[in-house]
């Protein structure tokens, strides 16, 4: 609760608030209050005004025309980033069916489940050589041998799918388990690429690297963060075993920068509790590094509001 | 009062009609980035909201140019500010649908995003580089001179009737504005640098404030009589 004595203080720092003239810290705290204090709300629209005056006292200016391509295909890539597809997500073990009529279907399930399973193997994989001594040929080297075996066996899964559907009584489910399993072999190999992107990029003498855990240390959620690969504050982020958030939700990623969360964006989980994302990141390093995901609102929050799901820290 | 928030019949400063002068225009066929045009800003973010990228297209052709405008004068590096001005638009389209119209016009948030932006690039580049021997005067005057003459600058209203206001407030006033503003110091450091206690800065802010917002009333006043 604010006392009427941070009111006073918070009001009388509103114009520097409005011409940005406050600490990170400070600005925080007036955008806290001012949810809460019809007073400095009325004051602050009052003053914002004349902000919005100051931005026009400097002549309009042209940008350079790529800009606005860049911006558009942004926000294309964006979408694309985070797409998440409309249909319901898919059964890793669907509902029992009758195994009498479609014995395969319980083999299909064992073997996409397996599909699954090897995703999380090459993740784990990636994770373990991302932070291992070995050089990054070496790294690179024992996860594309990893990766290579296990896309031959959700290869050998699908091709086996098709021979069953030679017999199917089924076809329609054919196509659809088929289909599953296509989906499932893109993931993973977007997961070997990504992975091996990650293992370059962290091998860069500029590159930190950071890990995103459950903060009870419960279940197989994790996730790995490379910065500072290319340009100081480009970032790249694996996770997996991440559920879906709830509709109309997304989730989104918080530094913790002198005290106040920063926030990196928003991000959308694929089919297989997967997310690959690249990213502007603040400057950090070991002491510094602080952050966590959060579930918010569709479009983001300006600061968390919801469950932590996710700790940043360092390794 | 508006500023350069647009209504549906508003023809005001703002409505680009060179929607497709650029290379990206090919994303956006000329019938339709022209329907959005006459668009009003409330009816753009409702379809920004529905993920529509032509009207974010349509709304940086309509504020683009401000926005990019601000940030190249606070920061003087034209690269820097198309960065920002993209950031600051992919944060319209990623945080719609936090604006809240009750709140204020959309503009008011727009630059108040762009002003963020760009005070916290500036500040992280002032970080980098020691600030203790800089002339404030000195810097205050470069980023004068970095701006566009206005000899060059087609006559806007809006513009030159802000630029009048600026012109009428007293000298201290106007000094703390560009300092804190444009120059992006925060009030404790105009304080020790020009010696004034904090109380006098934040009531010389307060006072700006409070007759920009009186000058334009008044003039936006007498030019609809």
């Amino acid at each position: 609760m604010i006392e009427n004595q941070d009111h006073g203080r918070l009001f009388e720092s509103l114009p520097a608030y409005v011409l940005g003239a406050l600490e990170e810290q400070e600005r925080v705290e007036i955008e806290d209050h001012l949810e809460s204090c019809p007073q400095c709300a009325s004051e602050y629209d009052d003053l914002a005004e004349a902000g919005t005056i100051l931005a026009l006292n400097v002549p309009p200016r042209e940008p350079p025309s790529e800009l606005r391509t860049r911006l558009l295909d942004a926000i294309i890539s964006d979408e694309e980033m985070t797409v998440v597809r409309d249909s319901s997500p898919i059964e890793l073990l669907p509902e029992k069916r009758s195994s009498r009529r479609f014995g395969w279907v319980t083999g299909f399930q064992i073997r996409y489940a397996t599909a699954a399973a090897i995703m999380i193997g090459v993740f784990a994989v990636s994770v373990s050589t991302l932070l291992s001594n070995g050089t990054l040929d070496e790294r690179v080297e024992e996860l594309e041998s990893q990766a290579s075996s296990e896309a031959t066996v959700v290869s050998s899964i699908a091709s086996t799918v098709m021979d069953v559907s030679m017999e199917s009584e089924e076809p329609s489910t054919t196509i659809e388990t088929v289909s599953r399993l296509a989906i499932a072999n893109e993931h993973l190999q977007e997961a070997l690429q990504t992975s091996v992107e990650m293992q370059k990029a962290a091998s860069q003498p500029t590159a930190r690297t950071a890990l995103l855990r459950k903060t009870d240390g419960t279940g197989n959620t994790s996730g790995t963060l490379v910065a500072g690969h290319e340009t100081l504050t480009r970032g790249m982020m694996m996770i997996q075993g991440l559920d879906p958030p709830p509709p109309g939700y997304v989730y989104q990623i918080w530094m913790n920068i002198g005290g106040v969360p920063r926030n990196l964006g928003t991000f959308h989980v694929n089919e297989m509790g997967y997310v690959f994302v690249e990213m502007s990141v603040p400057l950090f390093n070991a002491k510094t590094l602080v952050g966590a995901v959060t579930i918010e609102p569709g479009g983001g929050s300006m600061r968390p509001t919801g469950v932590e799901i996710l700790r940043l820290s360092a390794p | 009062m508006s500023t350069v928030s647009r209504t549906a019949n508003s023809t005001k400063m703002g409505a680009s009609g060179v929607v497709n002068s650029s290379p990206g225009a090919v994303r956006i066929p000329m019938k339709d980035a022209t329907d959005y045009v006459d668009m009003s800003d409330e009816v753009l973010l409702a379809k920004i909201a529905e993920k529509d990228r032509l009207a974010l297209g349509a709304l940086y052709d309509r504020y683009g140019r401000r926005v990019f405008a601000l940030s190249a004068r606070m920061l003087n590096d034209p690269q820097a500010s198309e960065e920002v001005t993209q950031d600051v638009f992919m944060s319209v389209w990623r945080r719609v649908t936090s604006y809240k119209p009750g709140r204020g016009k959309f503009t008011t948030w727009l630059f108040s995003i762009a002003h963020n932006r760009t005070i916290d690039e500036l500040r992280k580049r002032m970080r980098d580089r020691s600030r203790e021997n800089q002339n404030i005067d000195d810097h205050i005057n470069i980023k004068e001179e970095s701006a566009l003459p206005v000899e060059q600058v087609i006559a806007q209203s809006e513009f030159e009737m802000v630029k009048e206001a600026m012109a009428r407030l007293p000298e201290e006033q106007r000094r703390v504005v560009e300092m804190s503003y444009f120059g992006g110091y925060t009030q404790v450091e105009i304080s020790e640098m020009t010696g004034q206690p904090l109380g006098t800065v934040k009531t010389r802010m307060r006072l700006a404030l409070r007759k920009l917002r009186e000058a334009l009333t008044d003039r936006i006043a007498s030019s609809e009589r």
